[in-house]
């Protein structure tokens, strides 16, 4: 029996029960070694999120945009204000941003670069995913990943389609909107077609799912300081599954596709993304997991330097890598090249791929060559 | 069924659904079964050049022809015969994670678009001989004293007459008489034929499923198309297909002898399909989960969505059914089988992200003026949705309207 089958039998409920003893803190495996990835969709802008604020080029460059009350972190490098929260991690040594990062000949289109940067193969074909075929290689079981989201994301796509556990807090989460509630109440009333009412249970079931995991949530939010916000609420979520000792999590967070409005957009954004994570990291280390868990933020692509005429960025190239964790504190692949832009972008300096191939051989102890087809250069962010 | 739900049926399974203007023609469902079961249109695959080494430019060769498959899909001339043709895809299981050359797949296409309506024996014999079914089962490899027996076991039990039907010594049997083929690939033009070597053929006496000689491939592919569990077998599977899961043994009995008496015509088979009398009845009504690629295109073509490619085929990959990305020769999951999280969670979020104002970073663009609500309504639920439904589509715009009834469990159902 294949994963594939395995899933369509599991529910999402016997995965639950078989993951009980993570209703303890105790319950964690200390052993266990989990890659949290969390993907901005759409493209972040990472210019303004840590920001030149030395460099009178990007000042040249972003008249309206560019930001002046960053929060100086290096001589070179200051956060973005809506990231203050990030301070005292990196103070405390546990965050290393990688800046300039993206691959050869950089694609500008979201979905394909989505697709290089999860395949890992910026020429060969996506078929698959990178987290994959690691787990594959270590012949990880369904219940050893978990996508938490709506679309399903290629990087846990295996070499035979294989799948792994999905929870949607979509229909909870979204229930704010108009159509979030539609959407809920038709999904709350049985239909009379007996397969319009297995569809309906297969959703309501991931969704069950996640309110089980959500029953002490509220609680947590208060307890650990996470947000009582959508975002804040799938971070907690997260901080409940990493007590499930996963091998990996996958969370996508959207709306960074900054064309316009940026600075109130990204700002909000930001603010969310680092109330979670500092969130996160309080959690994990008031459970004693703070060794086991490496956080790794991505996007699919960085946003032009120069602004563009309605008040946002267009797609660019390179993009920093934020990860928060057992790292070796501090920022890593150079300040970015204003004054030596390629066809008014960023030089690439990084290979997206040396970050991911030092993940799989420092965190998981596993050959990057195998997972990535080549060998790549480790950056240096893990011990 | 009502008139609107019959031509609605009609055109959710000879189509992918029906567009307004379809619905609203005034040529009739019969009228229309006969011009798209006569007029077939042999669309021309798409060139892609010289076969080049593993990298951007065979990748990018690849998604040409991911791109052309997703329109042709969507906006066929003849939308029968191109759903008889993603049948074909889906018996005839050939898949690029093995076949990684894409100009034998374009090559492959052709061949089912040639032969999609035609005679079954002349349809097998041109899978049995292209270029990519040799490398995805390994009968190219297949040589006398070195036999190898993939394609003669897949070829008897999942493509003609069925497990159960052969034992063992048939296999190894039919093995060697598939034996002496090789690809030729024309680099250079792009091109992939495939040859036969007498040298590397076993010139022995077989005997196979009770014929005896020195049996070739074309005696094997004869043996087995009028082999009447070969009938059977595609009775079957095209009635699952169109009409309605495990058809009872009579209707099976009626389409195997419509394909015997024909001369194994896939035409013949389809319009006796078509115009069986169970083809309206309650139990072929919604009876069906469609799947992913039914899914997406369906509702871009009944909508007249405009759509990103690489985004269709992204989706597509995420629900589980990328074009000529089986996971196993058994081909994509059927039916139920679709009823997994990742297919049905990613139907939600696609029901928005179709229908939502969400830019460039979206991937598609709806007109909502087009339709009303009560016209979607008709359009995708042939009037007939459930009150659950109509009640929550109160006061929702008509953007939102268009996403609840693409989530709803019912618009699931073909």
């Amino acid at each position: 029996m294949n994963r594939r089958d395995f899933l369509a039998l599991m529910s999402v409920s016997a995965f639950l029960a078989a993951n009980s003893a993570a209703n303890s803190v105790f319950g964690a495996n200390k052993n266990q070694k989990t890659l949290l990835v969390i993907e901005l969709a759409g493209g972040n802008d990472g210019l303004n999120t840590f920001i030149p604020y030395k460099d009178p080029n990007y000042y040249k460059l972003r008249p309206n945009l560019g930001i002046k009350d960053g929060i100086p972190v290096s001589s070179t490098v200051a956060l973005h204000p809506a990231l203050k929260d990030l301070k005292p991690i990196l103070e405390m040594g546990r965050l290393a941003v990688v800046q300039n990062v993206s691959y050869p000949d950089p694609n500008l289109s979201h979905f394909r670069s989505k697709d290089i940067w999860q395949s890992g193969r910026p020429r060969g074909s996506v078929d698959s995913g990178w987290i994959a075929r690691y787990l594959e290689s270590v012949k990880a079981k369904t219940g050893d990943a978990v996508f938490l989201g709506e679309e399903y994301p290629l990087a846990l796509i295996g070499n035979e389609g294989d799948r792994f556990l999905q929870l949607s807090p979509g229909l909870a989460v979204r229930n704010k909107s108009k159509l979030g509630q539609a959407i809920q109440a038709l999904y709350l009333t049985p239909q009379s077609h007996p397969m319009a009412e297995q569809i309906r249970r297969t959703v309501l079931e991931s969704e069950e799912a996640v309110k089980k995991l959500s029953q002490d949530l509220n609680q947590r939010i208060a307890s650990s300081s996470y947000a009582p916000t959508p975002i804040g609420k799938q971070f907690a979520l997260m901080g409940r599954l990493l007590e499930s000792s996963p091998k990996v999590l996958y969370m996508t967070i959207g709306g960074w596709d900054t064309h316009a409005r940026q600075l109130q957009v990204q700002k909000r954004l930001l603010e969310q993304l680092s109330l979670g994570l500092s969130a996160i990291d309080r959690d994990l280390k008031s459970k004693g997991l703070d060794k086991n868990v490496l956080i790794m933020v991505q996007s699919e692509f960085g946003r032009r330097p120069a602004e563009n005429g309605t008040g946002g960025t267009d797609h660019g190239t390179t993009a920093p890598v934020i990860l928060i964790g057992d790292v070796r504190s501090g920022f890593y692949g150079g300040d970015p090249a204003l004054d030596s832009l390629v066809n008014s972008n960023l030089p690439v300096k990084v290979d997206f791929r040396s970050v991911y191939g030092e993940i799989l051989s420092k965190w998981y102890k596993a050959n990057p060559t195998t997972i990535l087809g080549e060998n790549f250069s480790s950056v240096g962010f893990l011990a | 069924m009502d008139a609107l739900a019959k031509k609605a049926h009609f055109f959710r399974r000879a189509s992918f659904g029906a567009t307004t203007a379809e619905l609203n023609s005034s040529i009739s469902t019969t009228e229309l079964l006969n011009q798209w079961l006569d007029r077939q249109v042999i669309a021309s695959v798409p060139s892609l050049g010289a076969v080049e080494k593993m990298g951007k430019i065979r990748l990018n060769q690849g998604l040409k022809f991911a791109d052309w498959l997703v329109n042709q899909t969507i906006y066929a001339e003849n939308p029968l015969q191109e759903k008889v043709i993603n049948f074909w895809r889906d018996h005839f299981v050939v898949s690029a994670r093995k076949v990684r050359i894409p100009q034998f797949l374009t090559d492959y296409d052709a061949r089912l678009r040639t032969y999609s309506f035609g005679d079954f024996r002349e349809l097998l014999w041109s899978v049995t001989t292209s270029p990519a079914m040799l490398a995805y089962l390994d009968n190219a490899q297949n040589r006398s004293g070195k036999i190898n027996e993939n394609y003669s076991r897949e070829v008897m039990e999942l493509f003609t007459i069925g497990r159960g039907q052969y034992s063992e010594k048939d296999i190894q049997e039919g093995a060697r008489a598939l034996t002496g083929w090789a690809i030729r690939p024309n680099r250079t033009l792009g091109t992939a034929t495939s040859i036969f070597l007498p040298r590397r053929h076993d010139n022995d006496i077989k005997t196979y499923l009770g014929k005896q000689g020195n049996l070739k491939t074309e005696d094997i592919v004869d043996i087995l198309a009028n082999h009447p569990s070969t009938a059977k077998t595609i009775a079957r599977k095209l009635w699952s297909t169109f009409v309605y899961p495990q058809p009872e043994s009579a209707i099976v009995d009626r389409l195997a002898n419509v394909y015997k008496k024909s001369d194994r015509n896939i035409k013949s088979v389809m319009s006796a399909i078509f115009t069986s009398p169970e083809f309206y009845s309650a139990k072929a009504y919604r009876s069906q989960l469609k799947t992913p690629i039914y899914f997406l295109l369906g509702s871009i073509r009944q909508l007249g969505i405009k759509a990103d490619n690489i985004k269709v085929l992204g989706s597509l990959r995420a629900m589980g059914q990328a074009f000529y990305n089986a996971p196993t020769v058994k081909g994509f999951p059927q039916g139920t089988a679709w009823l997994t999280a990742p297919s049905l969670l990613t139907r939600l979020n696609l029901a928005q992200q179709m229908t939502q104002n969400y830019g460039d970073d979206g991937g598609f663009s709806y007109d909502p003026k087009n339709l009303t609500t009560r016209e979607l309504l008709t359009l995708l639920l042939d009037n007939n949705a459930e009150p659950s439904l109509v009640n929550a589509l109160n006061g929702l715009s008509p953007r939102d309207a268009t996403a609840l009834i693409l989530s709803s469990p019912s618009y699931q159902l073909a």
